[in-house]
């Protein structure tokens, strides 16, 4: 018994500020690249507008590009579409985090997965592009 | 910590949207959202979209694209604001209002695909 009994275990809780995430640029980018999933839903929903004005016909649809044609909607699309290249480029530099072929041994060079993952979203860009602007 | 291993379905949707999403969607910003309202390239119009949006496989591609994308962002978005607003707290609550508004969001989408 004796000296042990004084000692009295306490769960270690490191304080942080709520401004935490501006303290490292590490951080920083963290949060900004988490919060690309905000401009995800942001231009699903537009695009879903986008459908529903086609489907109401050719005024509903002028009066959504009347809508996209607007500064403020450009200026927040643009930021959009930064943040969704962050989204891509961080998604994938993930991929060899989470799988890692081997050779002889070895692990392979990162880019060995994330490569196929740059060029499958290449392929997607040009595919989409051609279908939209040979519409 | 353990809560999130035991949601293997949500990772599924998680992780599958992330590469959806971050495949398809830059270049609809830039064109839908930047390039053509810029004046930079032609809009295709009302009629050449519509009929382009009535194939079956652009429907299956809107249905596809919104279910993952809408489940990614929920997940993601529900993670980071537990973090960065630090209301752990609040986490189920949060999680279910995000996870119905992805659902809301597809089922709007399987209407518009099966309506247009």
């Amino acid at each position: 018994m004796g000296s042990y009994s004084d000692f009295q275990p306490r769960e270690y809780h490191r304080s942080f500020s709520n401004l935490w995430w501006l303290e490292r640029f590490n951080y920083l980018i963290f949060i900004l690249r988490e919060f690309s999933s905000i401009f995800v839903g942001y231009f699903l929903i537009v695009t879903l507008s986008q459908v529903c004005a086609l489907a109401r016909g050719p005024e509903a649809y002028a009066a959504f590009q009347d809508w996209m044609r607007h500064p403020l909607v450009i200026l927040v699309n643009i930021i959009a579409f930064a943040f969704l290249v962050l989204h891509t480029v961080t998604w994938s530099n993930l991929v060899p985090k989470a799988f890692f072929p081997r050779s002889h041994g070895h692990r392979l060079p990162e880019m060995t997965t994330a490569l196929p993952s740059y060029i499958l979203w290449l392929v997607a860009t040009i595919v989409v592009a051609a279908f939209i602007l040979g519409a | 910590m353990g809560k999130r291993a035991n949601e293997p379905a949500v990772w599924f949707l998680f992780g599958t949207g992330g590469f959806i999403a971050g495949y398809l969607l830059p270049i609809h910003i830039l064109l839908f959202g930047i390039l053509f309202p810029l004046g930079i390239l032609t809009d295709p119009g009302y009629e050449a979209t519509l009929h382009l949006v009535e194939h079956p496989l652009a429907r299956l591609y809107l249905v596809v694209l919104c279910f993952f994308g809408f489940f990614h962002a929920a997940h993601r978005l529900r993670l980071t604001l537990v973090d960065f607003l630090r209301i752990k707290h609040l986490e189920n609550v949060l999680g279910a209002i995000l996870y119905t508004a992805a659902l809301v969001g597809t089922a709007f989408a399987i209407y518009l695909a099966i309506i247009i």
